[in-house]
């Protein structure tokens, strides 16, 4: 209990600080030609998607309500980003589509884990692993 | 409360959480029912999720990456443009940072193609014998994974990761099963040739889960497992009399223990030992097989001998009861320039050797479990870490791609006959990647027919809710029966 709770704590500050940064970087934007996507946000959502995982299948609904949630909100901070760079007329269709899915994927984990029923869950929660996964794919790096 | 009294406290106090934590993580495995045994025998059998299709696996992997455009994905768009560049168009979406880059299109002068069984299913000409059962196959054509180097693919092959750590896949079987037999390991691999397979026991070991669950390789030849053979110089007698009094004093000893789980564990493992001392050689020893078997299996012959008698030892395993057997393919006793399907060059001296080794000993395989009873039971699942490209390496070799292939599983609870997914029009990627069957769903595929929920095959591990498919993984329910 303690070490969940330690963990949701990392968790929330580490978010808090991604959230900073990434409002530091999207300011920043404003001046600068283009953003690229923050690692440490990128390292919160992986470790953050392998704890709501985990939650999910212990059946620990509070902090996996918190896990979606944090998720949720770090999606959107990603498809806010991809939709500006779509924008501005970069080849990131597929990316906006993905982070959008990833945003619904979230809010139905959330739905999901108020009634209890961690099945639809767990089967959601990996439908969201595999969208991380193919945006992954999609853009990795030559 | 003194030292002793608080020791036993101790003790009774983790035997109680050991046991609640196992109660949660097993399927099966209710606290309240588990007697005293399950709790100090790792191995004691346990109930699946949901009733099984089959009852063992039959793992065959292909080392060495063969090339399944040349065994099972005819492409008659590739023959055409053998010889010419690949369109940018097909290359779309995939990092091609392979060793020889991407070349010209290449076919094999020597290759021809036919359909087969009421399926239709296409066979190259390297697999005359295997294509006789195509409709007992079930083709997944859109089979996709990471590619990387082959060590690295094959540990994600049977682990579902790329670091070294997680349990193979037939570690998780044998954590949520048990032993169906209490003188064999659940889990054995097999290999032929002369050396252990490429990278060695991480890919049967039980990454976080207790070492009881790991593989027990089987060596090649009469005597399967090292020291497991009475030394020479020790008369049977002599070594009857030595166990009896261990056993007495170690008898002694856990009286005194009664809530040691460690030490009966221990105990069981002595007393493991010294039935397999009977049981494994016995599993593995083919003489009192027919002829006739002998010759469906192709050990009368120098190129399948080998691998044909890993088969054989597999069918043997599957009738005692073994839940997941691991066969890597090696190469012909003898050989040592071709020890793999890995065909950077001269594909067709490469596969020309490989399919031939293995081509008959798996078709009679698939015969004789049929002609048992056990195929109905039994899973067979060819498998490998990636396949070929289509672009040659070298002139005459193909390179490594890990973005759709041909892997195909035949038995129990599937559709027999039946072809799920495709590559595109030359065999470069999936055509339709949300078919795309990475080794994670293929994990998740084996475990439903095991009778296994593999979101609820579950260990703790520092804190964290683990499962054989990582994060990803998802049943192919298309193929189901």
């Amino acid at each position: 209990m303690l070490f969940t709770l330690m963990r949701n704590l990392v968790v929330a500050l580490r978010f808090v600080a991604v959230v900073i940064g990434s409002s530091l970087l999207i300011s920043f934007t404003s001046f600068a030609q283009e953003a690229e996507m923050d690692m440490d946000l990128m390292q919160t959502i992986e470790s953050t998607n392998d704890n709501l995982s985990s939650n999910i299948a212990l059946e620990n609904a509070e902090s996996a309500i918190a896990d979606a949630q944090t998720l949720n909100e770090l999606f959107a901070v990603v498809e806010e980003h991809y939709s500006k760079e779509l924008a501005a007329g970069k080849d990131v269709a597929e990316a906006v589509d993905l982070t959008k899915k990833s945003v619904k994927f979230s809010s139905e984990i959330i739905t999901f884990l108020g009634q209890n029923d961690f099945e639809s869950a767990a089967n959601t929660a990996t439908d969201l692993a595999r969208t991380c996964k193919t945006c992954h794919n999609f853009y990795k790096e030559d | 409360m003194d030292n002793k009294s608080r020791r036993d406290f101790l003790k009774n106090s983790s035997l109680g959480v050991g046991g609640v934590a196992l109660a949660g993580a097993i399927p099966g495995f209710n606290i309240s029912a588990a007697s005293a045994a399950e709790l100090i025998d790792p191995l004691a059998p346990k109930d699946p999720h949901f009733p099984a299709k089959i009852k063992s696996v039959i793992w065959l992997h292909q080392n060495g990456a063969p090339s399944t455009l040349d065994l099972y994905d005819y492409k008659p768009e590739l023959v055409k443009q053998a010889g010419k560049g690949v369109p940018d168009s097909f290359l779309k979406g995939i990092k091609t940072s392979t060793q020889g880059g991407v070349n010209e299109l290449f076919v094999s002068n020597y290759r021809s193609w036919k359909q087969y069984g009421e399926s239709g299913a296409w066979f190259s000409n390297l697999l005359p014998n295997l294509a006789q059962h195509a409709d007992k196959l079930t083709f997944i054509k859109s089979s996709v994974t990471i590619g990387a180097t082959h060590d690295i693919s094959i540990l994600k092959l049977n682990t579902g990761d790329l670091n070294p750590g997680r349990p193979s896949l037939g570690a998780w079987i044998s954590y949520a099963l048990g032993s169906a037999n209490p003188d064999l390991p659940p889990y054995v691999v097999l290999y032929n040739g002369a050396s252990e397979p490429r990278a060695g026991s991480v890919n049967w070991n039980s990454g976080f889960l207790p070492a009881v669950y790991q593989g027990t390789a089987f060596r090649p030849g009469d005597s399967p497992i090292y020291y497991l053979d009475r030394p020479e110089l020790r008369s049977a007698l002599q070594q009857r009399s030595s166990l009896d009094l261990l056993n007495r004093l170690n008898k002694l000893n856990a009286e005194n223990r009664p809530l040691d789980t460690e030490l009966k564990a221990r105990l069981r493992s002595y007393d493991l030992a010294d039935r397999m001392q009977v049981a494994a050689p016995e599993a593995v020893d083919l003489s009192k097989e027919t002829d006739a078997t002998k010759k469906l299996y192709g050990i009368d012959d120098a190129i399948t001998g080998s691998y044909g008698t890993s088969l054989l030892r597999a069918r043997r395993l599957v009738e005692r009861g073994v839940r997941f057997i691991q066969v890597v393919s090696g190469a012909p006793d003898g050989e040592t320039e071709i020890t793999s399907w890995d065909a950077h060059d001269d594909l067709d001296k490469n596969h020309g050797l490989m399919a031939k080794m293995v081509d008959k000993p798996i078709a009679g395989l698939l015969e004789d479990l049929k002609s048992r009873g056990l195929l109905e039971s039994t899973l067979v699942v060819w498998t490998s870490e990636f396949s070929r490209t289509p672009w040659g390496e070298s002139g005459t070799g193909r390179d490594h791609n890990p973005w759709g292939y041909t892997q195909w599983m035949a038995g129990g609870g599937l559709k027999a006959g039946f072809t799920y997914g495709g590559t595109d029009e030359l065999g470069v990627q999936v055509a339709d990647k949300d078919t795309a069957v990475d080794t994670y769903d293929l994990h998740a595929t084996v475990l439903h027919l095991l009778g296994l929920n593999h979101l609820k095959t579950t260990f703790i591990n520092n804190g964290r809710s683990e499962r054989p498919t990582v994060v990803f993984g998802k049943v192919v329910k298309d193929i189901l029966a």
